[in-house]
């Protein structure tokens, strides 16, 4: 592969306040073999059009900041390289269903809410001193629960969930998943907490298991999977199963 | 919604035709669709098992 070809990328650039719909800018990249979207866009902001706006941070898959829709498909620019598009044009646009601040950078505060209200963090029954020493947990406990830690909170998830699209107060599959990482870790007890999150009417139910977003997830994550999880737990609390099945209250 | 609104105005993409965006889409609203025909077919076939039925002496 030759070191200056000249594909090009198209890029979506909808400036809400200057423009009341959105343009396509198209710009000539060289590229390399190993040059991914990231580096071409870094390349047009450096050389081109200095005005051009993304997120990015890492450039390795790690911080989920760089997510894009390459080619109508939500991705990591930083996992997507120009030789796989060449010789056709790249067309990268901001995520879908977010608002768009500039250019490809989304305003991410309405999940940033949602991800406040799961609680991501661990909830004891009781604080534990110090002088107790760690949580013990088996393999099997942490295996349970392990591959839900991996989120990196990219969005897009959300971009692929045409729920979140139709309602944009559904908690959507990040979240969710997030939900069920800490409800399936053994060391929590939070779930008297998350079940009015996860039983409301934006919560589970509003998942029709279209199953794109455990497709898209760049960290190899079944969001779905989680959130029918849950659903079980839902309808468990709905007939008030556990209270059926121990009729003296909760376990000690 | 966020209750953080943003200062600046924004542009959100309208969801018009979303499942002719992605085949994957296409492929989830065929499978949807497919529960319209199963729901016929449970309906109509006890009503044809009954028909079918020999009378009772």
């Amino acid at each position: 592969m030759c070191s200056t070809c000249d594909p090009t990328a198209a890029v979506g650039c909808p400036h809400p306040e200057r423009d009341p719909q959105p343009r396509f800018q198209t710009y000539a990249v060289p590229f390399a073999r190993d040059t991914s979207v990231l580096e071409g866009l870094q390349y047009i902001k450096d050389h081109i059009d200095g005005t051009l706006t993304f997120r990015w941070s890492c450039r390795m898959a790690i911080c989920g900041s760089c997510g894009k829709m390459i080619n109508g498909v939500p991705r990591l620019s930083c996992q997507a390289f120009l030789r796989d598009f060449y010789p056709h044009k790249v067309r990268v646009e901001p995520l879908d269903h977010f608002p768009v601040v500039r250019d490809l950078a989304v305003d991410q505060s309405g999940f940033l809410d949602q991800l406040e209200r799961v609680r991501p963090y661990l909830v004891p029954d009781e604080e534990r001193p110090l002088a107790a020493g760690r949580y013990r947990q088996t393999p099997a406990q942490m295996a349970r629960y392990y591959p839900y830690s991996q989120c990196i909170n990219c969005l897009l998830c959300y971009t692929a969930c045409p729920q979140y699209g139709l309602d944009p107060d559904f908690t959507g599959s990040a979240a969710l998943a997030l939900l069920h990482r800490y409800n399936a870790d053994s060391r929590d007890r939070g779930w008297k907490a998350r079940r009015e999150v996860a039983n409301a009417e934006a919560g589970v139910w509003v998942c029709t298991l279209v199953g794109y977003c455990s497709q898209v997830c760049p960290k190899g994550l079944d969001p779905v999977h989680a959130i029918n999880q849950n659903k079980v737990r839902s309808t468990m609390d709905y007939f008030n199963v556990l209270r059926l099945l121990m009729p003296r209250g909760k376990r000690r | 919604m966020s209750r953080h609104q943003p200062a600046l105005k924004t542009y959100v993409r309208p969801m018009r035709r979303w499942w002719m965006r992605n085949p994957h889409f296409a492929r989830y609203m065929l499978r949807e669709a497919s529960a319209v025909f199963l729901a016929g077919y449970a309906v109509m076939m006890p009503a044809r098992q009954a028909s079918a039925a020999p009378p009772h002496n």
